[in-house]
Formats: C-alpha cells, structure tokens, sequence
C-alpha cells in the first residue's frame, strides 16, 4: 500500500520475512509497534534532546533493521537518515526528521490496522 | 531419540528476534534468545547451543566482540556463529541495506562462518542455517 509515491508497507515482502505466515506477521509487527518502536523513539528523542549521536545511531539502527523487514521503503530511508545523522556527529535537523519517522509509523500503523 | 538443534538468537530488536524464532521453531528447531550480547555469551557457555545468530549493532557490547569471546572460550569455540547485519550501504533504489566490505572483512576476523543482511527472508534464514549446521556435522 502506498502514501504519495513512497511504499509505507510491502504486505508481500513483510511476509518473506516469515515464511508467508500472516498469523506470525501480526505477532512481529504487534511487537515491533508495542515494543521496539516506543523504547527505541525515547532514545531516539532523548539523544536528540541531549546531543547524544552515538545513542541516536543506534536506536534508528534499530528501527531501520525491523523496518526495512516490513517492507516499509519509506520508514527505512527516514530511519536511515537518522542512523547517519548519528554516525556522523551531525544532529542539525535530527528533530524535524524524528517528526517524519512519526507520522510514517501513525501512516504504519493505520495500514497494519487495516490488514489486521 | 535425538535431540532437536538447537538456535541461540543474540538480537536486542524484539520484533526480529520474534520473526528468527517462531520461523525456525516450525522448522523444527529449538531456540533459544538474548536480547544483548552479555546475556547471549552467558547463554552460550550455560545452553552450548549448535549454532549462534548474531546482530552486530547493539548497545554496549557488539556482535564483532561477542563473537571475539565466544571464539577465544575453548567451550564455544567450535560454536558456529553467522552474522545478520543490516549495516553498510543502502540501494537506494530498494531502500535494501547491503554489507559493506568492511562489515565482512571484521565479521570473518572476528570467527564469524557466514552473514545475513537484513531484510532476511525466512527461507535464506532457514538455508544458511542448515547449511552451517550440515558443515560443522562433517568437520565434527
């Protein structure tokens, strides 16, 4: 399914990720939206927040690699901007792509609610 | 009757580590998780599982140095680890993370035998880890 031009989630390519299991894909994706992404987007803020490059790199490394195996073309590449924000002690404009990466999940997150 | 093959995933992401175990538990193998790389050596050492799937990226201690201990402990030593990275370049084409050369050329300093890139497919999971399992039964 897609939002303007960018792939918000590739249903076909999240269930490689599985074995073509759907029942297995809503468990992942429940615990990706419950879990991972919650503790990982307070990192994300707080190491914005407090000029923390390294914990920025590392928690958008984090939602980029489940992600990316969502099939999602568009949080990979914002979660990939932020990741090299990180890595490259360089954390000007982090702030409004961290705001991006929100509303992709909302967008995310409503599709995942559809197939559910 | 023999025991079932046993899988230790050392993965802090949850969602993955999640994925990796119920696609390798329908195939019939036992798992076992840790979500950072001192709990993964513990397990390691306590569980001696047949073979270790390992992320790179992860707080504190990293997969290249989980890896380094795991191959320096004489009872871990033989343990077959394969890397999953989704670190290096991106296609910007497929928004597809690819390893970079320095990813592999550190994963194989560090004793590592194979690497996956994430996004992995259950069925190159599923391959890489029968095919390791299948080599180390013949090294023995």
């Amino acid at each position: 399914m897609k939002y303007a031009s960018i792939e918000i989630m590739d249903v076909k390519a999240a269930l490689e990720l599985v074995g073509g299991d759907g029942d297995i894909l809503k468990e992942v994706i429940g615990v990706f939206l419950e879990q991972d992404y919650p503790e990982q987007h307070k990192l994300l803020k707080d190491g914005i927040d407090k000029h923390n490059a390294q914990t920025v790199k590392v928690a958008a490394h984090s939602i980029k690699g489940a992600v990316s195996s969502f099939g999602s073309e568009a949080l990979t590449t914002t979660a990939l901007r932020l990741e090299e924000m990180g890595r490259n002690n360089d954390l000007m404009g982090a702030a409004a792509v961290l705001k991006e990466l929100e509303q992709e999940v909302i967008q995310f997150t409503d599709i995942f609610a559809q197939y559910s | 009757m023999s025991r079932k093959q046993r899988i230790l995933i050392v993965e802090d992401t949850r969602s993955l580590v999640l994925a990796a175990e119920r696609v390798l538990q329908k195939d019939g193998f036992d798992v076992l998780t840790a979500c950072n790389g001192q709990e993964g050596l513990k397990k390691a050492l306590t569980e001696k599982p047949d073979l270790i799937l390992l992320d790179i990226v992860m707080p504190e201690m990293d997969g290249y140095e989980v890896c380094r201990h795991l191959k320096k402990e004489p009872e871990t030593a033989q343990i077959p680890v394969i890397i999953l990275s989704g670190k290096g370049e991106v296609d910007k084409s497929k928004a597809a993370p690819t390893l970079g050369l320095e990813d592999v050329s550190d994963g194989y300093e560090c004793g590592a035998c194979n690497f996956l890139t994430k996004p992995v497919k259950a069925s190159e999971l599923l391959d890489a880890v029968k095919n390791e399992l299948s080599f180390s039964a013949l090294l023995g």
